[in-house]
């Protein structure tokens, strides 16, 4: 699973100010996410950026951002909404928080930026994937498995004619 | 109404697209873009258009994990 697809969506999304922090610069990946697109840890980003390798930018926090044009010119994988080669629209990268398995059945809990994840997959899935606490993972959802309800607390905005 | 789907994200929507029978409705939440296929009718019957308030809802079977490789 790539996480290019979460990072080209996460920079090209208009942002509605959210609660996690200053949002990257449009076309800038955070370190982190440069590195795994990249392939090479923070560190090596770090020290790159020290030799002269690697230019970086900040964030209103100072946290530094890599634009998608370094990280293709390192030789990032291609940085594209098709990235994984899977149809599905919605991808959320994180890293597994719990597994409990239920005979067959494992429950497994995903962080994902400010989101939490439940997924119930097979006991098999999970022992083939070696998920367990602290592994980086991937969820995935179709956009016709994905419900919308609306919220009645907030106020209703007039439908354009 | 109370919904056992353990994965609800509160959201507000981007974008709606109507076809002729389905809607493709594009949510924000939290500067991450979640797409969700529904019918025109659901999407048209619940007035979504850009900026309205929603969470949207997944079934904890229909998430899939992948790892890395």
């Amino acid at each position: 699973m790539s996480p290019k697809k979460a990072a080209t969506r996460r920079t090209s999304t208009r942002t509605s100010g959210g609660t996690n922090g200053a949002s990257p610069a449009p076309h800038s990946l955070p370190i982190g996410e440069a590195a795994r697109a990249l392939g090479v840890s923070v560190d090596t980003l770090r020290r790159w950026e020290r030799a002269g390798r690697l230019t970086t930018t900040r964030d209103s926090a100072n946290r530094r951002l890599v634009s998608e044009d370094e990280v293709r010119r390192l030789g990032g994988r291609s940085i594209s909404k098709s990235g994984t080669g899977l149809s599905a629209r919605n991808q959320f990268d994180g890293v597994v928080t719990a597994v409990e398995i239920w005979g067959v059945i494992a429950l497994v809990e995903l962080q994902a930026g400010p989101h939490r994840f439940v997924s119930i997959i097979t006991r098999d899935a999970v022992e083939e994937l070696g998920l367990a606490a602290g592994v980086p993972a991937t969820a995935t959802v179709k956009a016709t498995s994905v419900m919308v309800a609306r919220r009645r607390d907030q106020p209703t905005p007039t439908p354009a004619e | 109404m109370n919904i056992g789907a353990r994965n609800q994200l509160r959201g507000t929507v981007t974008s709606v697209t109507l076809g002729a029978v389905m809607a493709e409705v594009k949510v924000d939440v939290f500067g991450k873009e979640l797409v969700s296929a529904i019918t025109r009718a659901s999407a048209e019957s619940l007035g979504l258009c850009e900026g309205s308030a929603v969470v949207v809802i997944m079934k904890a079977t229909e998430v899939m994990l992948g790892t890395e490789g």
